[in-house]
């Protein structure tokens, strides 16, 4: 039943993301008539033309096609459901610090970076995360805090020196990016996991990475608005069964075009949690990429709950100790 | 020279203050520690709309640092070195108290501390001396509760960050932490609003702000004298501030007392034979409150001020009389994170007079509209923002383009237009002949 649903959606979005022409012929009669009319008056495109018309209502033909085999095809399976339940509810570190580093990096090659220091604690239905800049000189001293709930909508902060005030921000769409990294909002979330609010799971064997057998875990958006909010319609992920932690994730847009591959290179223990300590989100869209390492990531299950106030942020970065 | 020995003599004695008060730092030296230091390079050149002419260009170095030290103290120091040899000017200094007059000061050049504080946390208090900047309010640079602190006018409205805040010396102290928050700040520093020099762009020119006088900005028949700014304790400011969460909105209540930094115009007789222009700053009292609630995709915010003894200047036959009315502030704004990745910001505030005979020079409401709409693309290297800044009251505005490059992580390079309509006597349109286009680099190390 589910897979109707989401192949419906698909169906539709791709019908909606169409072009005129397309929506055009899937109605007929007066109307439409007028609407062609309208915006091709009298002359009739010649026949070079019309091959290039043609051509992305084929490309949207055959991407509708397969999107839809894709969808109906995917079945749900117990092994699967039971290894997404298990990454989703691994342990996290009760609080833990460190020194974030950004690598941003455009598709000519040219890169920027960023350090900052990232602050997170998680208790029950709440995740708390704050981010103090160090560098660039141009956004030293600039903070974010987002208070991330489970049952109600998420609390975020900014604070810019030039504007000497902490700024109430809108809730930002899970889909968003993060500070113009490849990452989004939700990637920053749910670090690492997979909510099963969102997913259906299934598992498609075992696959051989750098010598270690990784099980492979597949995920299906549950509905289109899971899938409009998160930016994500499918994912493939490799999971290490002993940590519990995904070695790699290629994620699907919605229209289920390859769009992310998220690769992480190191991870450790940080208090009782695993923590992704290096990885990488490259684009394949935009040819974009984000590396991320943290240096100096530690438990601290004690942080100072100021850390996390709102007026705490015009301090700049918290000597956490 | 009488003056300028005063200046110096008011500078040391802050200097010995300050010394005095980092005495009890000295056992927290051993915990020094750099938080933060950055300087930035910024030139910025504006282009008459109409002439062509060279209108701004204002070479700024800003350097700052904050510092950290054992037991709570921090330090932070920031300063502004400008020059600029243009039609826009670098603004008035007679507006400043002595001890924050820039350190060096001539027509071109000039070198001021920009902030200078030293605070202590303890818990959840925070004691804060020195040159600071008291923001409140909720609204972007429309004015309702944020007036404790003075600001530059020198630019009008038309600076990236609005307002510009000026620091002044002063005492505060904040207890933060969960329930309520207080916020309590006290400026022994007169200093008032910043405003364009005599024959600058951005000179006041409608008669609304002149006290109903037509002063012809190249005549000179009244002199204009700017009251004195140095009376520490007679006009330092008093605020307090009382904040707390009310589910997930942010309510603050607000009481200010001290010096209005917009200035009132008086006649003044000199000796019998002479009269001069005294630009005023009589005391007044502000009461108001803040709201902010997040809704999903957006933020609204409300303001509410009231002060009840605004002085204004009035019409009348005797030039630049003035009067007392209650003055009544409200604003509405609201954050929209739209989809598409645009962001969109608008403000409406109503500023209104209570009835009283005579009549204000200034009309009895004013009605103020801003919307902001802008989206970065390209991974946040461009930002392209546009703003409509109207006076519905007066039916004159300015509409505001720009687009921000960030080249590289230290290099930032803006272009814009400021283009200003309505008609002479309006708050924008009195600088419809100002509209520019502009180009600006910033380099931050």
């Amino acid at each position: 039943m589910r897979n109707n649903v989401t192949a419906e959606s698909l169906l539709r979005r791709t019908f909606a993301g169409g072009s005129l022409h397309f929506s055009s012929h899937a109605r007929s009669g007066q109307d439409t008539l007028a609407e062609v009319t309208a915006s091709h008056p009298a002359r009739r495109p010649s026949r070079p033309l019309r091959r290039i018309q043609r051509f992305p209502r084929l490309l949207l033909m055959l991407l509708l096609y397969s999107s839809v085999v894709a969808a109906q095809d995917w079945t749900e399976n117990a092994e699967g459901r039971v290894l997404g339940q298990a990454v989703y509810e691994r342990p996290a570190s009760i609080g833990r610090a460190g020194d974030m580093h950004f690598k941003l990096t455009n598709k000519r090659g040219r890169s920027r970076e960023r350090l900052a220091m990232m602050v997170r604690t998680q208790d029950e239905h709440t995740t708390r995360v704050a981010i103090f800049f160090k560098s660039p000189a141009a956004i030293q001293n600039t903070a974010f805090l987002s208070h991330e709930h489970d049952h109600q909508e998420d609390d975020s902060w900014l604070y810019l020196p030039a504007t000497d005030r902490v700024r109430r921000l809108p809730a930002a769409e899970r889909g968003d990016a993060f500070i113009g990294s490849d990452l989004s909002y939700g990637d920053i979330r749910d670090n690492f996991r997979f909510p099963t609010e969102h997913w259906r799971f299934r598992s498609t064997g075992m696959r051989t990475k750098n010598g270690k057998d990784l099980r492979v875990l597949e995920g299906l958006a549950r509905s289109e608005e899971s899938a409009r909010e998160m930016g994500y319609g499918r994912f493939e992920a490799l999971i290490d069964e002993d940590t519990l932690f995904p070695v790699e994730v290629a994620y699907f847009d919605v229209y289920d075009q390859p769009l992310k591959q998220t690769e992480v290179m190191e991870i450790g223990r940080v208090g009782d949690a695993w923590v992704a300590l290096a990885f990488s989100v490259r684009n394949l869209q935009t040819g974009h990429r984000t590396d991320i390492t943290f240096e100096g990531m530690r438990a601290v299950p004690n942080l100072d709950e100021r850390v996390f106030q709102p007026a705490a942020l015009v301090d700049g970065v918290p000597r956490i100790r | 020279m009488v003056s300028f020995q005063l200046r110096k003599n008011h500078r040391l004695l802050i200097l010995l203050l300050m010394v005095g008060l980092l005495a009890p730092v000295t056992p927290a030296l051993a915990g020094l520690e750099l938080v933060s230091h950055r300087t930035e390079l910024d030139y910025w050149l504006g282009v008459d709309g109409e002439e062509g002419r060279i209108a701004l260009s204002r070479l700024s170095i800003r350097p700052e640092i904050k510092l950290r030290f054992d037991q709570g103290w921090r330090l932070e120091a920031a300063g502004r070195f400008e020059a600029a040899r243009d039609r826009t000017g670098l603004g008035t200094v007679e507006t400043y108290s002595s001890a924050s007059r820039p350190l060096i000061d001539n027509d071109d050049v000039r070198l001021e501390i920009d902030r200078l504080v030293l605070s202590r946390r303890i818990g959840d208090h925070r004691l804060s001396f020195g040159k600071q900047t008291i923001a409140w309010g909720v609204l972007d640079g429309i004015q309702i509760t944020d007036r404790f602190d003075p600001v530059r006018r020198r630019d009008f409205v038309l600076t990236e960050v609005r307002p510009e805040r000026l620091a002044r010396w002063g005492l505060r102290w904040q207890r933060e932490g969960e329930g309520l928050n207080v916020d309590l700040a006290v400026a022994f520093d007169p200093t008032v609003n910043q405003l364009a020099n005599a024959g600058d762009r951005f000179q006041p020119l409608a008669s609304r702000l002149l006290g109903g006088l037509a002063i012809d900005p190249g005549s000179a028949d009244i002199p204009i004298m700017q009251s004195e700014r140095d009376r520490y304790w007679h006009d330092a400011t008093l605020g307090l501030r009382l904040s707390r969460r009310i589910g997930r909105a942010d309510a603050s209540l607000l009481f200010l007392s001290g010096p209005d930094p917009e200035p009132l115009l008086q006649l003044v007789d000199l000796d019998g034979s002479q009269s001069v222009i005294n630009l005023e700053h009589p005391r007044r009292m502000l009461i108001g409150g803040t709201l902010e609630f997040p809704a999903g995709s957006h933020v609204w915010r409300l303001e509410l001020a009231h002060s009840p003894d605004q002085a204004i200047n009035t019409e009348s036959e005797i030039q630049l009389s003035s009067d007392e009315r209650g003055r009544t502030l409200a604003g509405i704004g609201m954050d929209w994170n739209a989809p598409g990745g645009w962001f969109i910001n608008a403000q409406l505030a109503v500023d209104h007079l209570s009835s009283g005979s005579p009549v204000a020079v200034r009309p009895r409401t004013d009605v103020i509209s801003t919307l902001r709409i802008q989206r970065s693309i390209a991974q946040d290297t461009i930002k392209l923002r546009s703003e409509l800044l109207t006076s519905l009251s007066d039916a004159d505005g300015v509409l505001r383009a720009s687009m921000d490059w960030q080249y590289s992580d230290p290099l930032r390079l803006s272009i814009g237009a400021d283009w200003l309509f309505g008609t002479r006597d309006g708050l924008f349109g009195q600088y419809q002949d100002a509209s520019r286009a502009w180009l600006r680099m910033r380099f931050t190390f």
